[in-house]
């Protein structure tokens, strides 16, 4: 993803927009997926994502790469919106489906694979950890501060997320 | 090497990144102690199984389709005269005034690196909060206003204390806590104004 | 004044007898883990969860001060004050019952807003009203720019932020973290907190109370002071940076060791549980918890 393309998309450029779109959508797809462990609610969350972004675009300074501002924009949002219960809400009074009433994590992710399967079927706080973590790559110290833990739970939170994980596996 | 010490060290160890003499005694430990084998044993079970994990997964065409509804076309909009004031308040540190008005790249090379990220969310955020055109009272305003010099004096505090002794990891973690907390209180004002 | 934006088509009431915007007491029954979203600005929202599977909403608007809607379905209501525009009118007061286990949204600007019996989850939120919250939610987030937030409510999970609103947590337990910018922060008598995080820019910090085994806690200010009272029998290991101000020991036969850089080290007992307080100007104290005062009846 060349620095043009971004730089169009911060003039208001919808089109470029689009090729950013179609460059990261998966792995912030992938990442929603694996926190949440829901699709419908990784979909939601994908587009609030990208849509944040748009907003936000004229604060990307290029000095890290866009992708891995993108990321972290991603983790903000989906943890953020875990905080805020009137999503939730506003969805069941709108519609029939049945799905809708199911919290997140309650759902299995739907992808193919053992270790996905655990990963969702985590409890949220050690699936957050295990998936920025191990996953992603992030730091203890960045993972406290983006979701409101103390350095010491999310290590504990690790340890115990992979015990579990590698228990799910062996079964 | 105790049990914390060992527990920050597997996933080290198990990328070969640790010390010879460091991977001795993690080892001896690992040896005599149950619960650290099993850290250790969960950490290395799931190293391949994860970095096999696919790095992008593809959403359904439907995903793009409500974001592109979703953004509106970029439109230009008065600013209201007290949301402008407002708008100055929220860039009123030094170096944000500097970003403002000169050469936004001389300016930001002039701060550590992650506080120009910071101080683009919180001058990004207050302009949004200038074009929820009047939804905030007055003495809304003006408890933000009053929060943001608290915070901006010691978003000043503490960057002068990180340059007197740019080493010490705590004043860093001390000024990205002040940085922090100013966005997040524009962000709480900026979802008062959109919520009420 | 600003509009509410909700569709009024969309809103339909409920069925269960004949209403009308002027009478006093509304109900509708709803399913045990119902969602309700409540607005009012002004006045007073008082939610009290009783053992009913239905909800009532009791309060009218004063003349020319709005209208009560109230509608949805059993599985999400929602009880809005649409605001009149009138600014001299006195706010409406709303008492209004839900199933224990609902999970609720409730929204003021200069409304008080009091929660009590709720085991769902909580999110309730106000520009200068204070928020006082009772019993044992699952989810607890309070949110307030001036207003004062009293919890006696050791939920699961709790977020609390003001901007200069005080904060005072009675009984805190599991994870909790509250922010403030201005505003003074207490957390009293706490018992077992697992994960705490405290912050205040220059509002004092005061934990006092215990650490669960294990457990983490997290306490910094700009320029505040930053007290810490902890339980004879606390295991932890406390880690003090104060830059500017006093690092203050008051545990009989405790002795710190220095850390790296500015950090002083104490250890009590097995040092289990890690206590982390950081100040660029505050003082910060350790002392000895002190003894509850007897409960009120």
């Amino acid at each position: 993803m060349n620095d043009l393309t971004v730089r169009r998309a911060q003039q208001g450029d919808a089109a470029a927009f689009g090729e950013l779109y179609q460059a990261h959508a998966g792995r912030i797809f992938a990442l929603c997926l694996r926190l949440e462990g829901d699709r419908a609610r990784a979909e939601e969350l994908t587009q609030d994502v990208f849509v944040r972004a748009w907003e936000r675009l004229a604060t990307f300074r290029g000095d890290s790469a866009f992708g891995t501002w993108l990321h972290r924009l991603a983790v903000n949002v989906v943890l953020a919106e875990r905080r805020s219960l009137w999503r939730r809400g506003r969805k069941i009074l709108f519609t029939d489906d049945p799905a809708a009433f199911e919290r997140p994590g309650e759902t299995a992710a739907g992808s193919a694979g053992d270790l996905e399967g655990a990963i969702a079927g985590l409890p949220p706080g050690a699936r957050t950890v295990f998936v920025l973590h191990d996953v992603e790559g992030y730091t203890h110290g960045e993972i406290a501060r983006l979701s409101g833990i103390a350095e010491g739970t999310s290590k504990a939170q690790l340890f115990r997320a992979r015990r579990l994980l590698r228990e799910a596996l062996d079964r | 090497m105790n049990c914390d010490e060992v527990r920050d060290r597997i996933d080290a160890a198990l990328a070969g990144r640790l010390a010879p003499s460091e991977l001795t005694k993690l080892e001896a430990h690992i040896a005599g102690c149950a619960e650290c084998r099993t850290d250790f044993g969960a950490a290395r079970a799931l190293a391949a199984p994860v970095a096999r994990l696919p790095r992008a997964i593809e959403p359904p065409p439907a995903v793009w389709a409500g974001i592109e509804a979703r953004i509106r076309p970029a439109r230009r909009r008065a600013f209201p005269a007290v949301a402008a004031a407002l708008l100055l308040m929220a860039a009123s540190s030094a170096a944000t005034v500097l970003i403002m008005r000169q050469d936004p790249a001389e300016a930001a090379a002039a701060l550590p690196a992650f506080e120009s990220d910071y101080i683009e969310q919180a001058a990004a955020l207050s302009r949004v909060l200038g074009e929820e055109r009047g939804a905030l009272a007055p003495e809304t305003i003006e408890t933000l206003e009053r929060n943001l010099r608290i915070i901006d004096q010691a978003i000043a505090e503490s960057r002068a204390a990180l340059e007197a002794d740019p080493g010490d990891p705590d004043l860093r973690l001390l000024l990205r806590a002040s940085h922090e907390q100013k966005v997040a209180l524009l962000e709480q004002a900026a979802r008062l104004a959109r919520e009420l | 004044m600003p509009k509410f934006r909700f569709p009024l088509a969309l809103l339909c009431l409920a069925a269960a007898g004949p209403l009308s915007a002027q009478a006093p007491v509304r109900r509708m029954a709803v399913a045990p883990d119902v969602s309700i979203r409540i607005l009012n600005l002004a006045g007073s929202i008082r939610v009290t969860g009783w053992d009913h599977d239905s909800i009532i909403v009791a309060g009218t608007p004063p003349e020319r001060g709005g209208m009560l809607l109230m509608g949805g379905s059993e599985r999400g209501v929602k009880v809005v004050v649409e605001a009149s525009g009138a600014t001299d009118i006195p706010g409406t007061h709303l008492d209004i019952r839900v199933p224990r286990g609902a999970h609720l949204w409730v929204k003021g600007a200069t409304a008080t807003i009091a929660v009590e019996g709720v085991t769902g989850e909580v999110e309730a939120s106000t520009v200068t009203g204070a928020i006082s919250v009772r019993g044992t939610p699952d989810v607890l987030v309070a949110e307030s720019m001036e207003g004062d937030l009293d919890i006696a409510a050791p939920a699961r999970v709790t977020r609390l932020k003001t901007a200069g609103g005080a904060i005072t947590v009675r009984d805190a337990a599991n994870e909790i973290t509250a922010t403030s910018v201005s505003g003074v922060i207490r957390l009293l008598h706490a018992r077992a907190v697992s994960s705490g995080r405290l912050e205040s820019v220059s509002g004092s910090v005061v934990f006092n109370g215990a650490v669960g085994p294990g457990g983490g806690l997290d306490l910094q200010t700009h320029d505040a002071p930053i007290d810490i009272l902890l339980p004879p029998g606390q295991n932890a290991t406390v880690e003090v940076t104060a830059y500017g101000g006093r690092t203050v020991n008051a545990i009989p036969g405790l002795v710190g060791a220095p850390g790296k850089g500015k950090v002083v080290r104490y250890r009590l007992g097995n040092g289990r549980a890690r206590v982390v307080a950081r100040s660029l100007k505050g003082d910060v104290s350790l002392r000895r918890q002190m003894p509850r005062p007897n409960p009120s009846p």
